[in-house]
């Protein structure tokens, strides 16, 4: 998701200017942005400065992030949601990429379990063809 | 070091931004400095979009092969 949100636009890509915006959280693990980093020098050619930059964009978008960003969503949905967060990664082998918007906070900073195992009320799917593994959950 | 930016907005804009700052508990400062700070993020991520595209279709990558590109990371780490 994060490699295709820096080469190309659609959903991936919108949904980064929205935690740069500070309308969601990102939440992501030193890991993957390490692994970001190499395939944006090693498979896309970026120079070490603006792999770095990117890298250093994405990790400062969390800490854009306002208190009032969860009510102010919220409000865009009708009060359903009281926060939200955004993790992204991929924990089994045949794991796709995913995103989640989460309303429960109390494991704020963690990883999330599995999609499946969540209470899912609403399931809006994203996947297109410029990012096939893009799905968006919104739990209440 | 902070320095002092004077600049002028239009009536509705300045009532809105009065507005918010109380709803908010916050001072007006504080909101046109948090909205300059994430335009300059957005512009940036923009920016590094811009060249990301370029240095993808110069290799003829498009972003179906993103998991490809990880995929074959991973592999080289073994």
């Amino acid at each position: 998701v994060l490699v295709s949100a820096l080469i190309a636009d659609g959903p991936a890509s919108r949904l980064l200017e929205e935690a740069i915006d500070g309308r969601i959280e990102l939440l992501l693990p030193e890991l993957v942005l390490a692994e970001l980093n190499r395939v944006l020098r090693e498979k896309l050619g970026f120079d070490e400065e603006r792999a770095r930059a990117a890298c250093q964009l994405l990790a400062r978008s969390g800490a854009l992030r306002h208190a009032d960003a969860g009510s102010r969503l919220a409000l865009r949905l009708g009060n359903a949601v009281e926060h939200v967060r955004v993790e992204i990664g991929a924990g089994r082998p045949d794991d796709r990429l995913a995103e989640f918007v989460d309303a429960d906070s109390r494991e704020r900073g963690r990883i999330a379990e599995r999609p499946e195992d969540r209470p899912i009320e609403q399931w809006l799917d994203v996947a297109s063809r410029t990012s096939p593994s893009a799905n968006v959950t919104l739990t209440t | 070091m902070a320095k002092i930016l004077s600049i002028m907005i239009p009536d509705e804009l300045m009532r809105e931004t009065e507005a918010l700052a109380r709803a908010q508990g916050r001072t007006k400062s504080e909101l046109v400095r948090d909205a300059l700070r994430r335009q300059l993020q957005l512009e940036r991520f923009r920016e590094l979009h811009r060249y990301g595209r370029r240095q993808a279709e110069e290799r003829g990558i498009g972003p179906e092969d993103a998991e490809a590109l990880v995929d074959e990371l991973r592999a080289e780490q073994g």
